[in-house]
């Protein structure tokens, strides 16, 4: 494996003869993909992440392999949220050959970006790194070639080629805050955090999505996009997106052949209960035409995006002027969103039941939020364990513990470290969950110790 | 226990008086075990070997309804499964006493004429073919005539004068792979039965001799009466000629053949709630003839005096309710109308009344003890599908059992699930009928008992006094009506073993072998009233006409016990979509259905363990609020969706308040214009052009006028505005061919 690693290296960086070109006055591709390569490369890092996970029913380690790009001479890397999420540790391999241990300085769920920075070496004031350069995502067409460099499989590092294949791609379940790239270039796992290149050895993106199946489709954040919420993560540490619980919708669906009688603004396909949005009056099928001054237009899904990213943008505990058209007739009213807060849930091991469990959260899961707005779920169930044999199933609401109720992770901690020390004395405790909307009893009987060896 | 000993002992003793003071008198040689042998060794010429040689008919197997003595394991009458014969190459034997030259007695097998090829009878190794000449009336026996005097043999010669004990019995049988005689002392068991002459036991199928070998008499039945009565020529007993009864049997069938007759019965399409098309669904039961779902059965109906019909097949509570047409296929080939009146509660039939009376059959009235031993015409009767087929010949009863209420059934031997049977002058005196099982709405696999022999006075006594014979809550229904459900008003979690030890409920449960704990409790329903609450478990149902409580248990369905996939309803192909089972649970359980079976209208209590008390509810049973299997709804074919008014159990899973507007979603055609515009099952849909929809009537309403529909969806907590035109076809407007792209 390192061999094949030092061979890629090589191969991609050697420096041997150019070519000359074939015919005057032409481009020699292999020219402009090597001095891009040059530009870039030497800034591409291969990252490997130790991080905690509750996904398998308890608290364990786990290393994930991926990518980033240096951006700035402080030793700044761009690479995906679901790269370095939850990291215990994150270590950089570099061009050069060296390593270096990386920090989050800050990241969003929402549009899947980190924002993390090397430590220096010891001894030194500031490291000796190539910097990549942005370019405008915005000027590319479909058609440019572009190359994603990055460490595919967790190969270090890669160059694959291939063109835009689109530059406004909406994944309704991928991001409700950005469009993406989409190139045919190969993205494979690995590549995530990694940089899309173009011909003039810029970046342009972030790959971040690929197809496993069906291969050809990598999908990478735009530039423009980063480059909107790059100095929110490095002086924050985070986007911190406003929350109005507005639900949007476009005034043309092609798909589903719905086309309202306009052509501007966005449609209110309706609002979240109890948020700001409801609270200020706002029905399904008002057509939102100007916020805060700013006119509003979302005529295809494309543009969805960018008017969240208004509304989320908002300025927050304060009043928005919101011009809207309801029946015919223009309206005008306010609206004061709030922080929108964590999108994900604390997570809790719960040794010895053999499971880990997770706060509601309403973003990160609505279906369950809907049931029960304030909670704890079962979220990973050990194989075997207690609670699995117990019949207890991932996204059972935990309503009671041994007759107390469980509002939140903590009173559930307290429940379970009382029971858990008295396991000597009383292993069964009856748990009432619900389920569907159903509440059911479980007993969960953990006597058994499955981690003995 | 003393009782009984007495009675079994107190007849006994004249008996042991009277061997005393014969012995006293003459003081005869004892019976040595020489003496008998030398006495079974007097007759053996005279004893043969019967062989019926069987065969198929049409694919029937044969079956041998002879007997010769009680089943010492169960102490019932066996028949004999003619079919292994065939099979294993070999004819089905049994003895015979060559009474004269060429005359034999011997047992009646009562196999079916079209299953025997041959008689044959053998004395060593000479063979002849034999034929039925007589049937005896009171005894299970046939005389055989032979076509030639077999060689070597010596009819039998009876004494003339009656003989006094000591005497022998000598049967003649197979045992252990060879032939014997087996010779004994008569001294049977005296038994003195109530109401009815006394007898004494002897072997079923025995000739009685004197000690020096000299027969007495034979006995083709396992009594003799108490005095000696019985003795003389077996020649003299009643004996029915076969040509006089093939004649009865030949007038029989002129009555059967109008008497017992065809029905077929057609039942309305069941509904088919949402979701059921994947095998996930509603679970169905055995296919075929007990198929609840079925559209059409046919049976055998019983005509009655009166102009009415007894149709013999078992109909339960939701197959009756679509029960739409009957029609009686008469015997001259013309077809009848018949309508229902009522279902016998207790037995698995119903009665109808006909349009045109037909021909009923003349019922016996003489106490069934007078059948005993008696020789009995029978009629098998099958409908399979459109045929009927019918087989006569003579048949016996075997003996009485006793069934439920301490009613006293006959006992057939062999095969009598479709066999009616009439004395020798064509009176209907017993029919096959299935007894209702009044626990059996609570088994989900159930299958149909067979029907029992049961004598026609009890049946006709039941058809006669309809009113108060009749289960009313198993009555045809309206379409409306059909579906419809009892209900407690809980949602129910079944309770296991760990579950009842958790709530010290083992010993009340069987270690958790039922019971049930409320999981919900709908508010103004029965249970809210009582003050049941969430965690109270159901433990039992105490009904007045049910023999013992009934057990309350809940087959969950564990794949709907799964979170529904709201996030992948958008990737869910449009084809799949009838198979998406609701994401709440349908309505009808084994609970509600039984708890409808046992008849709305009815009191009972309920048995709950709350809070550690064993408590008794009162409750009546209720009809539950229509429910979503059978809402109220709307189909609009120009838009290709089925909308439901939202019932109790969708409003809890959706948390609706009760004043909240919407219908519900239950059904997508694919490619219309409801599944273009992205519409997904159990959505709802709230509102129409601005204007709130509060039932199917008001959605029928609002998109009939308008050229543009404007629909509020929502999905848990998603909501969106569907915009769709009715004056276009389902295909894009020219307009949204210019895509727009201005960046």
């Amino acid at each position: 494996m390192l061999c094949l690693h030092g061979s890629l290296v090589l191969g991609a960086s050697g420096a041997e003869p150019a070519l000359e070109l074939p015919w005057a006055g032409g481009l020699d591709f292999r020219r402009v993909v090597r001095d891009a390569t040059d530009k870039v490369f030497p800034a591409v890092v291969f990252i490997r992440v130790l991080k905690e996970s509750h996904e398998r029913g308890r608290k364990s380690a786990q290393e994930v392999s991926g990518s980033g790009v240096i951006i700035s001479a402080e030793g700044e890397i761009l690479t995906n949220w679901h790269v370095v999420d939850k990291a215990i540790e994150i270590r950089c391999l570099l061009y050069d050959g060296s390593h270096a241990v990386a920090d989050v300085v800050g990241t969003d769920k929402d549009i899947d970006l980190a924002l993390i920075r090397l430590r220096f070496p010891p001894g030194t004031a500031r490291g000796e790194w190539k910097v990549a350069q942005f370019g405008d995502s915005d000027a590319l067409r479909e058609g440019d070639f572009v190359m994603a460099m990055g460490a595919p499989w967790g190969l270090s590092r890669s160059v694959s080629m291939g063109i835009i294949a689109s530059t406004r791609r909406y994944l309704p379940d991928a991001s409700e805050y950005s469009l993406w790239l989409q190139t045919d270039a190969s993205i494979s796992p690995g590549n995530s955090g990694g940089a899309l290149v173009d011909t003039e050895g810029r970046i342009v993106g972030i790959n971040t999505l690929g197809v496993l199946v069906g291969g050809d489709m990598g999908f990478a954040i735009p530039s423009s996009t980063i480059q909107i919420f790059l100095p929110s993560l490095r002086e924050h540490g985070r986007v911190d997106w406003s929350y109005s619980g507005m639900q949007l919708q476009p005034l043309r669906d092609f798909n589903r052949n719905i086309y309202f009688p306009a052509e501007t603004g966005v449609i209110v396909a309706g609002t979240d209960p109890d948020s700001p949005a409801r609270r200020a009056g706002f029905q399904s099928h008002d057509r939102v035409v100007r916020v805060n001054g700013r006119d509003v237009t979302a005529r295809n899904e494309e543009d969805l995006p960018a008017v969240r990213r208004l509304f989320g943008k908002l300025p927050r505990d304060e009043e928005s002027t919101i011009v809207f058209e309801r029946d015919g007739q223009i309206h005008q009213t306010t609206l004061t969103p709030r922080q929108k807060g964590r999108v994900e849930g604390e997570a809790l091991d719960c040794p010895r039941w053999d499971m880990t469990v997770k706060a509601i959260n309403q973003f990160d899961n609505p279906d369950l939020f809907f049931h029960r707005p304030e909670g704890v779920f079962v979220y990973g169930l050990k194989s075997p364990g207690n609670a699995r044999q117990a019949g207890l199933q991932a996204k059972d609401i935990l309503i009671r513990v041994d007759n107390v109720p469980i509002r939140t992770i903590e009173e559930l901690w307290t429940e379970h470290a009382r029971l858990v020390a008295d396991v000597a004395n009383r292993s069964r405790v009856v748990l009432v969950v619900l389920r569907n909307g159903l509440t059911r009893q479980i007993l969960l009987d953990f006597a058994r110790e499955f981690d003995k060896e | 226990m003393s009782a009984l000993i007495r009675r079994c002992f107190v007849p006994v003793l004249p008996i042991l008086l009277g061997l005393l003071s014969a012995r006293a008198g003459e003081a005869p040689p004892p019976l040595t075990p020489a003496a008998l042998a030398a006495a079974g060794a007097a007759v053996e010429s005279s004893l043969v070997r019967v062989e019926y040689v069987l065969r198929y008919d049409n694919g029937e197997l044969p079956e041998s309804g002879g007997w010769r003595e009680r089943c010492p394991g169960c102490g019932r009458y066996h028949g004999t499964r003619g079919d292994r014969f065939i099979r294993e190459e070999r004819p089905l034997e049994t003895s015979g006493f060559l009474v004269a030259p060429q005359q034999v007695l011997t047992r009646d097998t009562m196999i079916h004429p079209r299953f025997v090829e041959a008689i044959r009878v053998r004395f060593g190794e000479a063979v002849v073919e034999a034929q039925i000449e007589r049937h005896a009336a009171e005894q299970c026996a046939v005389l055989l005539r032979l076509d030639a005097a077999l060689p070597g043999t010596e009819p039998l010669s009876f004494v003339a004068t009656r003989q006094a004990a000591p005497l022998l019995t000598l049967e003649y049988v197979r045992q252990n792979g060879f032939w014997q005689t087996a010779v004994k002392p008569l001294a049977g068991t005296v038994f003195s039965v109530e109401g009815q002459p006394g007898f004494r036991e002897v072997p079923g199928f025995s000739l009685i001799l004197d000690r020096e070998g000299r027969a007495v008499a034979a006995s083709m039945r396992d009594e003799l009466p108490l005095d000696d009565s019985w003795q003389g020529l077996p020649l003299d007993w009643t004996w029915i000629p076969a040509a006089e009864m093939q004649g009865r049997i030949d007038a029989l069938r002129t009555a059967v053949d109008e008497g017992i007759v065809r029905v077929t019965l057609n039942f309305r399409s069941p509904r088919s709630a949402p979701g059921t098309g994947s095998p996930f669904g509603r679970s169905q039961r055995y296919g075929g003839d007990e198929d609840e779902d079925a559209t059409e059965r046919n049976g055998v109906g019983l005509m009655l005096e009166g102009g009415r019909i007894l149709v013999l097949e078992q109909l339960t509570p939701p197959l009756t309710a679509r029960l739409e047409r009957i029609q009686v296929h008469r015997a001259d080939g013309s077809v009848g109308a018949a309508h229902f009146l009522g279902s016998l509660k207790d037995f698995g039939a119903f009665v109808a009344s006909l349009e045109e009376p037909g021909v009923a059959l003349v019922h016996d009235t003489a106490p069934p003890q007078m059948l005993r031993n008696k020789l009995l015409l029978s009629a098998e009767v099958r409908v399979q599908g459109t045929e009927r087929t019918i087989h006569l010949q003579h048949r016996r009863m075997a003996g009485f059992d006793v069934g439920r209420w301490n009613d006293v059934f006959p006992e057939l031997p062999g095969e009598s699930r479709h066999h009616f049977l009439f004395t020798l002058d064509g009176a209907l005196t017993i029919l096959p009928v299935r007894q209702r099982e009044p626990l059996a709405p609570q088994e989900r696999w159930r299958r149909d008992a067979d029907p029992i022999p049961m004598f026609i006075a009890r049946i006709a006594g039941a058809c006669a006094d309809l009113a108060a014979h009749v289960d009313s809550n198993n009555v045809p229904l309206s379409p409306e009506e059909e579906n419809r459900l009892a209900w407690l008003g809980v949602e129910l979690q079944e309770l296991d073993r760990e579950l009842a030890r958790a709530n010290n409920l083992s010993a009340l449960t069987r270690d958790g072998a039922f019971g049930a704990i409320v999981s919900y409790v709908y508010p103004g329903s029965p249970a809210a009233g009582a003050g049941i609450d969430v965690g109270d478990i159901l433990l039992r149902l105490h009904l007045d006409d049910l023999p013992q409580p009934f057990e309350v248990r809940i087959d969950e369905d564990h794949f709907r016990s799964r979170p529904f996939p709201w996030e992948q309803m958008d990737q869910i192909p449009e084809q799949y979509f009838d198979q998406i089972p609701s994401p709440w649970q349908p309505a009808e359980t084994q609970f509600s259905r039984a708890l409808t079976n046992f008849g709305i209208g009815k009191a009972y209590q309920a048995e709950f363990s709350i809070g550690g008390e064993i408590v008794r509810k009162d409750f009546e049973i209720v009809q539950s609020p229509p429910h979503f299997a059978v809402a109220e709804q709307f189909r609009s074919d120009v838009l290709g969706v089925t909308v439901r008014a939202l019932t109790y159990e969708v409003r809890r899973y959706l948390q609706l308040a009760p004043e909240e507007a919407g219908v519900v979603v239950s059904r997508i055609e694919p490619g219309s214009r409801a599944s273009v515009a992205g519409l997904k099952p159990y959505e709802i849909i709230t509102r129409i052009n601005d204007e709130d929809v509060k039932s199917p009537a008001d959605f029928e309403r609002l998109v009939a006028n308008g050229e543009m529909l404007r629909m509020n969806v929502q999905r848990m907590r998603q909501s969106r505005v569907l915009q769709i035109r009715m004056d276009v076809p389902v295909q894009a407007p020219a307009e949204a061919l210019e895509i727009d792209d201005d960046q």
